[in-house]
């Protein structure tokens, strides 16, 4: 009996093992296992045994099926994974056709530029503001210490609307409006468009300015350079240095123009920078003590600095472009170049 | 300004080579732009002696020269110019040497003659146009040395930017000066000394100013004997160096004292002036005089003139007539140093067209002390170049009796305006070097008295400028102020922009950025008649003349331009000012911050994921669904206006003021950009509804309980706007009907022809467990209001 025990055993083992798939392993589970296979029929022939056998017996077959349930179940799991797997693999499909992109949308490079400067500005407490595109002559020159027949008057192409109104020619009458309204301490940034007649590859009619404006008791040129240093740093790396020129606007005195050292080729000298190693960026000085007056300030009580970036300046620089004109084409194969 | 650096070596002693003086003058306010050696490289060039020369046997032009140069030896050189001749010193190229424009000279045969080196013209040196044949030297120079430190050439050009508050740089003595309170040397002034005849200039001539106000001060001199011919070679190469032509001795000593000095000097021809005397006088109304330049000029009575007894001869400052010319027959020259009123010139010069290194100068001012120094200088040249002899004395007519600036300047302000202090010492010095005199030095309050030539430093400010330029800009320290007070942040319209960009990128929709103006016509071309634009008077180009009252022309051009450059899909906006009302006077406009949208082409990417499909109505009022704010405030109704097609636009109102239009472009404005193929576009007043867009999110719960949802096709007329039907079924919500969505719009077969299917989503919820019974009441009351108020069938 027990001998035939055995021969279940190693028979249905070797059953499980050959079945390749779950219906024939199901069918061998029946002829073995089910409530008509082999190894019930051994069990419900026990009778034949004595009493002291049975037990014995019962414990023998009992193990037999643990063992061979397991292994169904085990060979049962084999097979379930291997007809998934077939039938993934089935499922294949061509993973090299491009995906589904969506269209993405870019900012304006001038956009971004204006953007970083705000938010190094803004982290520093300044205000951004803004004024008027359509400027009156007093705001735009007169103000600003350039009286009509000024020598400085030629510096910049103004568009002129009518005698009085133009074009504002820079972002400086902003820090006059500001001056009027308010009293110190000032702490602005006025990012905007301003316009000069003047058109070619590195001179656009239309372009745009940053104007930063810090008015307080005891501001002094040190300051100034403290803040331009640090906006270098944010806007072209932390490696960048800056240098001041001496220079003149009739609104600043002391004037500098500021330098950043050369982003192409870090100062070693090459084409962009005319082998100086220098990038002239913007133009900044103390406030002219004749243009707090003007606004009613007392020049010896506050003192305070402007400084006027160039933004299509940084841009071409920054990304390397080298027509102003590309700015404003608004040809899409040119924005798509600054998606992120 | 060019400035040849030896030129300015014969004023000050410099420590530093062209480069190092490049750097420090810009250090200190001067930008030098640029340096430019004056000749090549000029290794293989030598003086050379003709010591013979043939006609060549087989070529009419050539000639065979034996040429001497020196050490190097005799070489046999073909030349074809016409003016070689035995006996000259000329320049002479030998194997090896490199020409300016890349050619080297070689050994070679010219028609069968051996020609061991070439005889340079100026051009061909590089050192100017002039290739009238070959270059003959002085006779003076030594054969075989070698030829850019014989004459010259050995010299570096600096191209020194002179900002418009500095004129007193507008001159080599000038730049001189500055490298003097640079290095601490001193400037040697150059020589003015002549000797004079006994006959005294007044019993020749005499002077006279009638407006003094227009000519603050004129002096005169009076020589005769000049010898008209070229002035001396060194003379000429800094002519030239500066971007000036050499004439004559005259002509050139008179400019050459003007680059010098700064001074622009006229010399007339002393016999053309009737009655030989000068007259310093506006022009009559209807005068005329023809210029130097030959042009006929008319003048007005606003400009000054210097005449002789009848005439003008010389607009004063700006140009000389011709009739007065220096020429060949002139035997004697007034010699005239005068200062005019900057203010006139720059008008003179502007009304006539007409500009001059002497009008350039006068603009912008000079110091009037300085035309007898001028004057006398150029009357030592004359008479060392021109062999000229001078009348005693001048006529000096000086109405100038302004008093020197006195500054008083407090120390401290050093202090406070740079954040620094420089020793006391320090900064006497620097300003003594620069002529300015120190006065009460030992307190901290002292004078401080302004030379003559720097009427630009005015107050305390202008002299720390010019103490911290020498001392170092480089020396200022760094530091930040002290912490602000306020937080910064920006205005509500630049937060709004900002976050309609954001929205507007994440859609897939590009920034554009075009010219705030445009056309004259742009109004028109949208079909907005009778809408005048703001005009700039002096617009560089007629395209760009009008102040834009829409972003849409700009947007639609750029449409334009990308579908000729084969993009298939263009999808742009743009958020700027606009400019509307009129400019009178001083009067500006409004200046309206507007957003502008427009969609071409293809919705998607080429892609074989996606139907080739177009934009249309749908998308852009999607857009402008998912951009504005979801407020009840905003009605959105039909729209007209003129610049979309009539039958597929929309507008959107708030508080009975339109804040946007938005739909198909009008297929006349299409043409009129050159736009192929429709537009959709959206223009948004956002300015208008800022406030909406500052709403603050009020969380509502969650539902906890499950939603019921049911659908509801119907057949409506094909005309009915299917907006209405969902007014009205919104209009039903509340309770528990929280939701109506239209999933689904058809027409075509079986639905008839005049009818369309329409499909709608209902979503219930509540805090509760519906029952079918409740939604049901809702959803037969939905389908009767349909049926009756729009005749709608039950599919
Ligand atoms: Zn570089």
């Amino acid at each position: 009996m027990q001998k035939k025990v055995q021969d279940i055993r190693e028979n249905a083992l070797e059953a499980c093992k050959g079945a390749n798939t779950v219906q024939k392993l199901n069918e061998a589970r029946v002829k073995f296992l089910g409530k008509k296979g082999e190894l019930t029929l051994v069990l419900r022939s026990m009778g034949q045994l004595s009493p002291e056998e049975r037990p014995l017996f019962g414990k023998l077959v009992n193990e037999v099926r643990d063992e061979l349930e397991s292994s169904w179940e085990g060979r049962e799991q084999e097979l379930a994974a291997a007809e998934e797997e077939k039938r993934l693999l089935a499922e294949s499909i061509d993973i090299t056709l491009p995906g589904r992109q969506i269209n993405r949308g870019t900012i304006h490079p001038i956009t971004k530029i204006i953007d970083e400067t705000k938010k190094i500005f803004m982290e520093m407490g300044y205000e951004i503001v803004e004024g008027p595109e359509v400027e009156l002559d007093y705001y735009n020159f007169e103000a600003l210490n350039i009286p009509p027949d000024h020598p400085a008057r030629d510096m910049q192409d103004t568009f002129f609307i009518t005698k009085d109104l133009l074009l504002r020619s820079q972002t400086s009458p902003v820090q006059i409006h500001t001056m009027e309204k308010k009293q110190p301490p000032i702490r602005i940034l006025a990012p905007g468009k301003v316009y000069r007649a003047d058109s070619d590859v590195t001179h656009s009619p239309m372009f745009h300015q940053i104007e930063g404006l810090v008015v307080d008791k005891g501001i002094t040129f040190a300051h100034l350079k403290g803040t331009l240093q640090l906006f270098a740093e944010h806007m072209f790396g932390p490696q960048t240095k800056i240098r001041l020129r001496p220079s003149y606007f009739p609104f600043t005195e002391p004037s500098a123009e500021v330098d950043v050292s050369c982003i192409i080729c870090s100062g070693e000298g090459c084409r962009v920078c005319q082998n100086t190693g220098w990038l002239e960026i913007l133009g900044s000085g103390m406030v002219d003590p004749r243009v707090l007056e003007k606004v009613g300030y007392d020049p010896s009580e506050v003192t305070g600095f402007a400084f006027g970036v160039g933004v299509e300046r940084i841009a071409m620089l920054k990304y390397g472009i080298n027509d102003i004109r590309l700015l404003f084409d608004n040809d899409v194969r040119f924005l798509d170049q600054f998606t992120s | 300004m060019l400035v040849s650096y030896k030129w300015l070596q014969e004023y000050i002693e410099i420590p530093w080579d062209p480069e190092e003086l490049a750097d420090r003058l810009t250090m200190a306010g001067l930008e030098v732009e640029g340096l430019q050696p004056l000749a090549g490289d000029l290794s293989r060039f030598y003086v050379g002696y003709v010591e013979s020369c043939e006609k060549h046997p087989r070529a009419d032009k050539l000639q065979i020269c034996i040429v001497d140069v020196g050490e190097q030896g005799k070489f046999k050189i073909v030349c074809g110019a016409p003016n070689v001749a035995a006996g000259q010193k000329v320049p002479v190229a030998l194997e090896g040497a490199k020409l300016p424009n890349g050619m080297e000279i070689v050994h070679t045969e010219i028609r069968g003659e051996p020609s061991k080196g070439m005889i340079c013209s100026q051009q061909e040196l590089g050192i100017s146009d002039d290739h009238e044949g070959i270059w003959v030297l002085p006779e003076d120079l030594i054969p075989g040395s070698p030829l850019a430190e014989s004459i010259g050439l050995d010299d570096v050009i600096l191209d020194v930017s002179v900002y418009a508050n500095r004129p007193d740089c507008m001159r080599v003595l000038g730049i001189a000066r500055e490298v003097a309170a640079l290095t601490g040397g001193h400037v040697q002034m150059p020589a003015i000394d002549y000797v004079e005849k006994e006959q005294a200039i007044t019993e020749r001539t005499s002077i006279t100013v009638e407006n003094e106000e227009l000519c603050p001060r004129y002096t005169a001199s009076l020589l005769d004997g000049i010898t008209l011919q070229p002035s001396p070679l060194w003379m000429q190469l800094r002519l030239r160096a500066a971007g000036m032509r050499p004439i004559n001795n005259v002509v050139d000593i008179t400019n050459y004292v003007m680059l010098e000095t700064g001074q622009p000097l006229h010399a007339f021809d002393f016999d053309q002036l009737k009655e030989n005397r000068i007259v310093v006088r506006t022009a009559r109304e209807g005068e005329k005089m023809v210029s130097l330049d030959g042009v006929t000029r008319e003048l007005t009575p606003a400009m000054l003139m210097i005449c002789d007894a009848h005439d003008p001869k010389c607009i004063g400052g700006v140009m000389g007539g011709l009739d007065s010319e220096v020429t060949e027959r002139t035997n004697t020259i007034l010699l005239e140093t005068a200062n005019f009123a900057a203010l006139n010139i720059r008008r003179t010069s502007r009304a006539l067209g007409l500009s001059s290194e002497s009008s350039a100068r006068f603009e912008k001012g000079i110091d009037a002390s300085g035309t007898m120094f001028a004057n006398k200088r150029a009357i030592h040249l004359l008479q060392k170049f021109a062999s000229a002899q001078a009348y005693a004395g001048h006529i000096d007519i000086n109405s100038v009796h302004r008093e020197l600036t006195t500054i008083k300047f407090d120390l401290n302000e050093v202090e406070r305006i740079l954040g620094i202090t420089i020793p006391k010492k320090e900064i006497k010095s620097i300003l003594e070097s620069l002529e300015f005199t120190v006065d009460k030095w030992e307190s901290e309050l002292w004078d401080i008295t302004v030379p003559s030539h720097r009427p630009d430093v005015e107050i305390q400010a202008d002299v720390i400028e010019e103490i911290v330029r020498i001392w170092g800009l480089d020396k200022v320290p760094v530091s930040l102020p002290h912490d602000s007070s306020s937080d910064g942040g920006q205005s509500t319209r630049l937060i709004v922009s900002d976050q309609l960009r954001q929205i507007l990128v994440g859609t897939g929709i590009q920034e554009a950025l075009s010219y705030s103006f445009g056309r004259e016509d742009n109004n028109d071309r949208l079909l907005r008649f009778n809408k005048p634009m703001i005009k700039i008077q002096n617009p560089i180009s007629e395209d760009l003349i009008a102040l834009r009252h829409s972003l849409l022309p700009g947007l639609l051009s750029a449409i334009s331009l990308n579908s000729s450059r084969q993009q298939y899909r263009v999808a742009l906006f743009e958020i700027g000012a606009t400019y509307i009302g009129e400019a009178e006077s001083d009067k500006q406009p409004k200046e309206e911050m507007q957003l502008g949208i427009t969609l071409w082409g293809r919705r998607n990417p080429i892609n074989w994921g996606y139907a080739e499909e177009n934009y249309d109505f749908y998308d852009i009022k999607g857009i402008l669904e998912t951009l504005l704010p979801k407020s009840p405030e905003l009605t959105w109704t039909g729209g007209k206006n003129p610049s979309f097609h009539p039958g597929r636009q929309g507008s959107i109102m708030f508080n009975g003021e339109e804040i946007a239009v938005y739909g198909e472009i009008h297929p006349a404005v299409q043409r009129n950009f050159r736009v192929p193929g429709r537009v959709y576009a959206a223009e948004i007043y956002f300015e208008r509804i800022l406030e909406l867009f500052f709403a603050t999110p009020y969380f509502a719960e969650l539902p906890r309980f499950p939603a019921v949802e049911r659908d509801l096709a119907v057949v409506i007329d094909k005309d009915q706007p299917v907006g209405d039907l969902m007014n009205y079924l919104q209009s039903l919500s509340g309770e528990i009907l929280q939701e109506v969505l239209v999933f689904d719009v058809y027409e075509g077969k079986p639905i008839p022809e005049d009818k369309k299917s329409v499909a709608f989503s209902f979503r219930f919820q509540a805090d509760r467990t519906l029952k079918d019974d409740e939604v049901n009441k809702i959803m037969d009351q939905c389908l009767q209001g349909l049926q009756s108020k729009y005749g709608a069938d039950i599919r």
